[in-house]
């Protein structure tokens, strides 16, 4: 195990802050909402305590002056309550209030007396007595006003009007705001001392493990969490320990597992590897014998053609040896028919030769790259097989242009072409087309030799059509046909003449379309 | 009239406390003439009280305050050597007996006014625009027998027959009659003259019809003839130091007076013609 190094700018940690700025935020609002409410109260017990006394005040007057009142002694009421003024240093002003108005208004070094009162002294004289504070014009500050009903049995004599300084309230009050200010201040700083100490109790673990997260993820599973605590926090540190533990030891199973598996893949890949080298080769045998196979197909259609170009010339030279037997027995035989004979015995068998020719030419593989006539390639294609054509009145047309020269493998180029023709033969024989028909035509486009092969068999299926360059695909029964014809078309044109192959299906039939790059013609 | 009685009884306090090593005692007497029961006892109250304070820092001397009612028994203590050092009095009891004063007692102190000087004079104030007659009612301060005696002789002067009706505070008769309850009211004249600084408003409503000589004094003390020199020399220090001392600042402080000077026989002989003039209209008056 190893204990984790401690986090340099701990008190930049979001978590921290987090939680400091909580407690403290909280604690100072509600601080502040308690220090808002003390204060409030303390002014309303301040207020209370000028209210109390001032009604302590009115009602000694009143009962002093009592007698006065009812006799209407003004001056024992004047006398009085300059008395009361001179021994009262808070009071400002001390107003009676008569209703025959005779008011009398006494200040702390005058009084005198006045028929008309104020509004504010009118507004303050209800049944009941009444005190705020409020502006006061003639001592240009705010006092307490405190009015006192005089009430004697029957009537309403009065009012007493008491004007109290604020002084005293002001002083109380500032002394509430020091302390509280003092207080706050001090609470401030015990605030934040506690809740450095709480948020670091509290964020300092988390940030333990935070960091041990941190180290596991990264993959070291050595490390573990150093906290040690009896509460929630220690509990949670130690059962991840326990599970860094379980970890540490499903990582080793894990790993030994792995190590066995591996091993067992290994193996496993060796064999297949020798498997797969087996099926490649086999199937490159197997390739190999298809590509023979398609080879032999395809002298076997080779045979077939030859055959049928044979039975021609066969039987033109039976009848010539027969015509001269007859000419013999009826005695016309003579040299000039016999040289006639012999002539085109000659031709004939000249005609078979190239044809042995051609057969042996045609299978014997390119060695290197050659120039060579399109329309030279395809005429001699056209010739091959125009006898098994012609023998299921197959039509060919060509339109082809003479001045393309190619740079390729002429013999292969004709294999593909043999290829087409005999899958086109196929076609039209299995749909029994009434008028087949196999159209050939060669062009030039831009620097592109273009050869398409069109018949009007009725086209490819459209599912079909993509896959016919696939190897071993094919529509034939497994005897008939070995999937491979077209494919190794598309490797010979695409691989060895670094052309295109291509199939579409037009109106009448399927196109094979085969582009091979131009021979320049000044080269040429 | 109290702040003064507990001022002189003061002094001989402190006079006593001076010369605290030599054991000396002043007797000091005090006569309210004239008072009722009620002024009297809170004068004897407060006397009293300003004593046991005052005695308790004084160490090696004595005071004692003797109180009279009763002119026969003041009498008759004076007569007595040594008996009666100094005598705290008015100008009612001087106008009373002034031979027995000028027999027995000689100079002695009196304070000054608010103006610096001593004695004072009362002011006879009526509303303006009215007149004052025959059997008005006449306001007066219950416990200056002076400004009674004032009020009379104008009445008798003037053949107003007035109506006496007397008030219980010193500035009330002239309050009384700024608000009518009465026609014609007395006051000294420097309660006037803070009454009117205020509220000017009186001196716009009253105006004084009469104005006494200024030889009234509601206070004096007076020494004996008898009185040791040395008990004299001791007094006359305190009365010279009450403005050096602590103490006495704040005396004068609390009191409120400015200082204290000397008093002849001489100065109350116009109180003296006063009263016989008085006297003589009254006798004159009940014929």
């Amino acid at each position: 195990m190893s204990n984790i190094k401690k986090q340099p700018s701990f008190f930049l940690t979001k978590i921290f802050r987090r939680i400091f700025l909580s407690f403290i935020g909280s604690i100072t609002i509600l601080v502040f909402i308690y220090s808002y409410a003390t204060i409030q109260m303390q002014k309303k017990s301040s207020l209370e305590v000028l209210h109390s006394r001032a009604n302590t005040l009115a009602n000694s007057m009143a009962l002093v002056s009592h007698d006065a009142m009812l006799k209407n002694d003004m001056g024992f009421i004047v006398q009085y309550d300059i008395n009361v003024i001179k021994h009262n240093k808070e009071i400002l002003q001390i107003f009676i209030t008569n209703k025959t108005d005779d008011n009398i208004e006494i200040n702390r070094n005058s009084w005198k007396m006045i028929q008309k009162i104020s509004k504010k002294l009118k507004d303050m004289q209800k049944d009941r007595e009444l005190f705020k504070i409020e502006y006061n014009d003639k001592l240009q500050k705010d006092v307490f006003h405190y009015s006192y009903p005089l009430h004697f049995p029957g009537i309403t004599w009065g009012y007493i009007h008491l004007i109290y300084s604020l002084d005293s309230y002001n002083v109380d009050l500032n002394r509430i705001y020091k302390s509280t200010g003092i207080l706050l201040g001090l609470l401030f700083l015990v605030t934040l001392f506690i809740s450095y100490i709480v948020s670091r109790q509290i964020a300092l673990p988390i940030l333990k493990l935070s960091e041990t997260t941190e180290n596991v993820q990264k993959g070291n599973l050595h490390i573990r969490a150093d906290i040690r605590r009896g509460d929630e926090i220690g509990q949670l540190a130690q059962n991840f320990n326990n599970m860094i533990n379980k970890l540490e030891h499903s990582h080793d199973e894990l790993e030994n597992l792995v190590f066995i598996r591996t091993k067992e893949l290994e193996n496993l890949n060796k064999e297949l590897d020798i498997k797969i080298k087996n099926a490649i080769e086999e199937n490159s045998k197997n390739e190999q014998m298809l590509i023979q196979q398609s080879r032999l197909a395809a002298m076997g259609e080779m045979i077939g053609n030859i055959a049928h170009q044979w039975r021609q010339p066969l039987n033109a030279l039976g009848l010539v040896v027969q015509n001269i037997y007859y000419s013999y027995e009826m005695g016309d035989l003579d040299k000039e028919y016999l040289e006639h004979s012999m002539n085109k015995s000659k031709k004939l068998t000249s005609q078979m030769s190239k044809t042995i020719d051609d057969f042996r030419n045609f299978f014997r593989p390119d060695k290197r790259q050659e120039t060579f006539s399109i329309s030279e390639g395809i005429q001699s294609v056209c010739e091959l097989v125009s006898a098994s054509y012609n023998n299921h009145n197959i039509e060919i047309t060509t339109n082809l242009d003479d001045s393309l020269i190619a740079i390729g493998y002429p013999n292969e180029f004709s294999q593909v072409l043999l290829n087409i023709f005999t899958n086109a033969k196929d076609a039209l024989l299995e749909k029994k087309i009434v008028k087949p028909k196999v159209s050939v035509r060669s062009f030039g486009k831009d620097d592109k030799i273009v050869v398409e092969l069109e018949d009007n068999a009725g086209g490819i299926d459209k599912n079909v059509i993509k896959k016919v360059f696939d190897p071993y695909f094919t529509t034939k029964s497994k005897k008939s046909g070995t999937g491979i014809g077209l494919y190794m078309s598309k490797m010979i044109i695409e691989n060895s003449m670094k052309g295109e192959i291509s199939v579409h299906n037009s109106p009448n039939g399927a196109v094979f379309r085969i582009e091979i790059k131009q021979e320049d013609k000044k080269d040429a | 009239m109290k702040r003064l009685l507990i001022v002189l009884a003061l002094l001989s306090i402190g006079i006593t406390s001076l010369q605290a090593e030599r054991k000396i005692v002043i007797t000091n007497a005090f006569y309210g003439a004239g008072m009722d029961k009620v002024a009297y006892s809170s004068a004897k109250l407060a006397i009293n009280l300003w004593l046991t304070k005052m005695t308790k820092t004084i160490s090696g001397a004595t005071s004692q305050i003797l109180f009279y009612i009763d002119f026969s028994q003041l009498k008759k203590d004076t007569q007595e050597k040594g008996k009666i050092d100094t005598l705290i009095t008015s100008s009612y009891a001087y106008m009373l007996h002034p031979d027995f004063y000028k027999k027995y007692f000689n100079k002695g102190w009196i304070k000054t006014e608010s103006d610096g000087k001593p004695f004072l004079s009362y002011v006879i104030l009526k509303r303006k625009n009215t007149q004052v007659k025959k059997n008005s009612i006449a306001h007066y301060y219950k416990y200056s027998k002076i400004s009674k005696i004032v009020i009379q002789k104008y009445s008798m002067e003037h053949n107003l027959n007035l109506r006496y009706e007397s008030t219980k505070k010193e500035s009330k008769p002239a309050l009384d009659l700024f608000f009518k309850k009465c026609d014609v009211a007395i006051v000294n004249e420097f309660s006037w003259k803070l009454m009117q600084e205020l509220n000017p408003q009186l001196s716009h409503s009253l105006v004084a019809i009469h104005k006494t000589d200024r030889i009234f004094t509601p206070v004096f003390s007076l020494f004996s003839r008898k009185m040791e020199e040395k008990k004299k020399k001791l007094y006359l220090g305190a009365i010279k130091d009450i403005g050096i001392s602590e103490s006495g600042k704040q005396l004068m402080q609390i009191f409120k007076f400015n200082k204290l000077i000397k008093l002849n026989n001489s100065s109350l002989n116009k109180i003296e013609k006063f009263y016989k003039n008085f006297l003589a209209l009254k006798k004159k008056y009940e014929k």
